[in-house]
């Protein structure tokens, strides 16, 4: 057996186990990824774990928001999209629009925050067969001050994967922002 | 049979009746139901009465060291010496009432709807449940899945809503009431735009009016000034000699 045939071999393995465990990623599992991208600042992975709708969902109220008159004359618009117009912010595919609205506002002082905090993984309930809500408690220090909370995040499978959802909180504000029609 | 034996079950069946037995055999699910539903009815007392004494301790020390001596003369609560002695529970009710949280919040936890979905233990003491919670705000909706933690004690569970006044005056239910005030406020801004622009309309049209009402009462004047010039014509005439 040559040497490429072995490392071929090798890699498929590595690739079928890959996969294997990915699909067989607890909910617990991805809001643990999910929270580590914001420490380590991957947010181009961070947006890789989001569910595909619920970054379809920001992206639909980001460009009705950004419709509104005056809105892209706006320096923070630009900064924070990467874009002139509102027609180059609707070309941008949905993960690439919010990873680059998490690199905007989550760095300097935020990334250090979020750096520092801790969040540690009690378990899930379900919510039917298709919702996972995910417990964890988290604790971030700030400005001199602790928060110490227990906390819950939405999961929903998509193409068989657990992917996070928008909190109720976000969604239900989005719910209420002018937003293009899809 | 003796009468003891005719008692003993008859005891039994009241001990395991009693609503401390019934509280302990309540599950975390149905505890944080029945908290909620004290909420909605405005039953503070026996909401306290549910509340983990952590938590109601926690509350007393931090607003006493918060408000102070001076702080406390500009409450309701002035003039009590028996705030730092009374039991914790009768502090958070005694500054709900001060507070008149009833009041400020009735309206909205009036409408409160909740459906425990769930919980996840955290060793042998520590319950969160995870629930679906509802309620109306200014006309709007807010719906949320959020957790409560519930702690036990002396073999019964009780709620622990979190530190801070927002967590022990809002039930633990503050996010759930921050997303329905900001969704208010956002639909409130796009709404008082168009009623802004009814309102202006309507003064515009108001103002209209009061500059024909003025018009008017101008020319209610200018004529009561004709009618003076005239009657003093009058008066001038009878006065002035006939001529001859």
């Amino acid at each position: 057996m040559t040497l490429t045939r072995i490392l071929r071999g090798a890699l498929l393995l590595l690739c079928v186990c890959a996969s294997r465990a990915a699909a067989q990623d607890t909910p617990e599992a991805v809001v643990q990824r999910y929270y580590e991208t914001f420490k380590n600042g991957d947010f181009a992975g961070n947006a890789a774990l989001m569910h595909p709708d619920a970054l379809e969902e920001l992206k639909t109220t980001l460009t009705g928001m950004a419709a509104l008159p005056g809105a892209t004359e706006d320096l923070e618009f630009r900064e924070m999209f990467g874009v002139s117009s509102i027609e180059e912010m609707r070309a941008l595919p949905a993960p690439v629009l919010f990873e680059r609205v998490l690199r905007n506002q989550l760095e300097g002082e935020m990334r250090a925050i979020l750096a520092s905090t801790q969040v540690t993984i009690l378990g899930h309930v379900m919510e039917g067969d298709t919702t996972a809500h995910v417990v964890y408690r988290m604790r971030m220090d700030f400005g001199g001050q602790t928060l110490d909370q227990v906390q819950v995040i939405p999961l929903e499978r998509a193409s068989g994967e657990w992917r996070v959802l928008l909190t109720g909180s976000l969604a239900g504000m989005m719910g209420s922002m002018p937003s293009e029609p899809r | 049979m003796t009468m003891r034996r005719m008692l003993a079950p008859c005891l039994a069946a009241m001990v395991l009746a009693s609503p401390a037995v019934l509280q302990a055999q309540q599950n975390p699910e149905e505890v944080a139901q029945a908290y909620f539903a004290h909420f909605r009815a405005g039953e503070m007392d026996r909401v306290a009465a549910l509340m983990h004494p952590r938590p109601l301790e926690s509350f007393r020390t931090f607003m006493l060291q918060m408000m102070g001596e001076d702080g406390l003369d500009e409450t309701p609560l002035a003039g009590r010496d028996d705030l730092a002695t009374m039991p914790a529970d009768s502090f958070f009710l005694a500054f709900t009432e001060s507070a008149g949280a009833q009041e400020e919040f009735g309206d909205m936890f009036s409408t409160l709807e909740v459906q425990p979905l769930g919980h996840v233990a955290q060793g042998d003491s520590l319950a969160h449940v995870v629930y679906s919670a509802r309620l109306e705000f200014m006309n709007q909706q807010a719906q949320q899945t959020t957790v409560l933690t519930l702690r036990r004690h002396r073999g019964t569970w009780l709620v622990d809503p979190g530190d801070g006044l927002m967590n022990m005056m809002g039930g633990g239910l503050m996010m759930l009431m921050m997303s329905a005030g900001m969704q208010a406020g956002i639909l409130g801004g796009l709404d008082m735009d168009d009623d802004h622009d009814e309102d202006m309309d309507d003064d515009y049209d108001h103002d209209e009016e009061d500059d024909e009402d003025d018009d008017d009462e101008d020319d209610d004047e200018d004529e009561d000034d004709d009618d003076e010039d005239d009657d003093e014509d009058e008066d001038e005439d009878d006065d002035d000699p006939p001529a001859s």
